[in-house]
């Protein structure tokens, strides 16, 4: 069974609707990216998904439940992890208490699992008590994910975790979404410009154009640079 | 020297009484506003209430710490329903809730008027008083500013050692990922201003021994308290706070001993705008900025 699931969903702002019938499925353990030039709705795809906008029409369902109607934060409780574009960092919290705010995320693990992060970033546990907003782009990119992992989601919705983050970090967080998908069952949704961590990260992907998906790639379509780029350059 | 000293301590004590009288003005005000952006304009008539709620108690029986601790309760479950029945229908929209408690205050004292009159029997200051050199004391303002010293202990616990803490700073810095994390944002808004009116009550209980009851009485607290709280600033509501009445309170208390209360209101005034035109994001942002710089190269 698909832990996330979408049949033609319909959301936008005010009289504009941006998503139009948008239906896709991640399966457990799947890294699924979501590609397509700006302002297709790739991000407002993910504010729906998250419940952040509301749902004009069409249905959700994680984990073979229906969620269409319910809010955010009911949702991330159910297990669902939101990282967003822009990192959605406290600026005024420590990165310990930034990290903190991650256990009210699956209620079926209230227990934030600190070694869990710190393995996978380690510069977190020297810095755990300054300002979320003095870390650099990179350190805060890594500390939004870190947050939305510590208590082991079913699912992360990851929105373009390379924006304004230097090539090395880049590579970094690839890495580490690899080595998530073979070591624990989370599944992550992941929308990305960076055509070198989608190649590197995900196991297939959806393009979109102008509010719906437009095409399906597979493993072996993400591996061609024409193809990838045809939906992803303006 | 044996002329300095009681002159000192009486120094002290009036500076502590001013401090004292500004925090607990401002407390309620200050933490609706800081959280959640809300200029409560009905603070004044909070503060009323409690001082009621505590006036009423009191003379029915109750012992005056008991009175003041059911001015909190009452006035935080009276908060807790202006939010949930009013006020949340003008979040994000600062003047439409500017409007709307001033439209509250109003009807509360108003309200006031019409059921209890124009005047109520105060309650006798308790504790009296003691002289030392030529100055005298009252214990009640002495056990005020212990008041005010537990009430910062237990604002810090609130908000640096509980859940509902973080959780509440976090939905004031960014409502919307708080709630995408799991933070159910609605009830931190209901929680937070039910906390903030029941410290207004709370502030107005303890200070109803020194003020006359009377439906209007909420007045005489609302100028002070946002004076003190634009002094403070918002970016660390607790540290704020306390800095703002203790700065005011050093600039009024000497200015208002040598030269009279008169002069001493207005040196605070003057120290107010001087400090909001260097400091436009008040006290606590440039506290913030020393921490922060102490906190990047400290350890180095």
């Amino acid at each position: 069974m698909a832990i996330l699931s979408t049949s033609k969903i319909i959301a936008g702002y005010k009289t504009a609707n941006v998503l139009r019938g948008v239906s896709i499925e991640v399966e457990p353990g799947e890294i699924v990216a979501v590609v397509g030039r700006n302002g297709v709705g790739k991000t407002t795809l993910m504010r729906t998904l998250i419940g952040l906008l509301p749902l004009r029409e069409g249905r959700i369902t994680f984990n073979g439940m229906d969620i269409s109607g319910e809010s955010a934060d009911r949702r991330a409780r159910r297990g669902i992890a939101y990282a967003p574009q822009g990192r959605g960092i406290f600026p005024h919290l420590t990165v310990q208490e930034n990290l903190r705010m991650g256990s009210f995320i699956n209620d079926a693990q209230p227990v934030p699992n600190f070694d869990l992060v710190f393995g996978y970033f380690p510069f977190l546990k020297e810095r755990l008590s300054q300002r979320g907003g003095t870390l650099s782009g990179g350190q805060q990119a890594m500390l939004a994910i870190a947050r939305a992992l510590i208590c082991e989601p079913a699912l992360l919705l990851l929105d373009e975790p390379s924006d304004g983050v230097q090539p090395s970090i880049v590579e970094e967080i690839g890495a580490f979404l690899v080595d998530l998908s073979k070591t624990r069952s989370i599944s992550v949704l992941l929308v990305e410009q960076n055509i070198g961590l989608m190649q590197t990260a995900a196991h297939r992907a959806y393009a979109m154009d102008k509010g719906q998906v437009t095409s399906e790639l597979s493993g072996e379509d993400l591996k061609d640079e024409m193809i990838l780029a045809t939906h992803v350059v303006v | 020297m044996t002329e300095s000293l009681p002159l000192a301590l009486s120094l002290l004590y009036q500076l502590g009484a001013t401090a004292s009288f500004l925090f607990l003005a401002a407390v309620g005000l200050i933490i609706i506003l800081g959280m959640m952006n809300i200029i409560n304009l009905a603070h004044g008539e909070l503060m009323m209430m409690g001082a009621y709620v505590a006036t009423i108690t009191h003379h029915a029986g109750l012992p005056f710490p008991i009175a003041v601790i059911v001015s909190f309760f009452f006035v935080a479950a009276f908060g807790a329903v202006l939010e949930l029945v009013i006020v949340r229908r003008f979040y994000g929209r600062e003047l439409g809730a500017l409007v709307v408690t001033w439209g509250i205050s109003l009807v509360l004292g108003q309200g006031a008027l019409l059921f209890f009159g124009p005047f109520m029997p105060s309650i006798k200051i308790p504790g009296g008083s003691f002289s030392y050199g030529v100055f005298s004391y009252s214990v009640y303002w002495l056990i005020l500013m212990l008041a005010c010293a537990l009430l910062v202990l237990a604002l810090w616990i609130v908000y640096s050692r509980t859940t509902y803490g973080l959780q509440a700073k976090a939905t004031m810095q960014n409502a919307e990922m708080a709630k995408s994390l799991g933070v159910p944002t609605s009830r931190i808004y209901t929680l937070t201003f039910s906390f903030g009116a029941g410290l207004a009550g709370l502030s107005g209980a303890l200070l109803a021994p020194t003020a006359t009851i009377a439906p209007f009485m909420g007045q005489q607290f609302v100028a002070p308290a946002f004076i003190t709280v634009v002094v403070g600033g918002a970016t660390n509501v607790i540290g704020g706070a306390i800095g703002s009445s203790v700065l005011l309170a050093a600039v009024k208390t000497p200015i208002g001993m040598a030269l009279g209360a008169f002069s001493g209101s207005v040196a605070l005034l003057v120290a107010a705008l001087f400090i909001i035109r260097i400091m436009p994001n008040g006290i606590s942002a440039q506290l913030q900025k020393y921490l922060d710089r102490r906190a990047q190269g400290g350890w180095r």
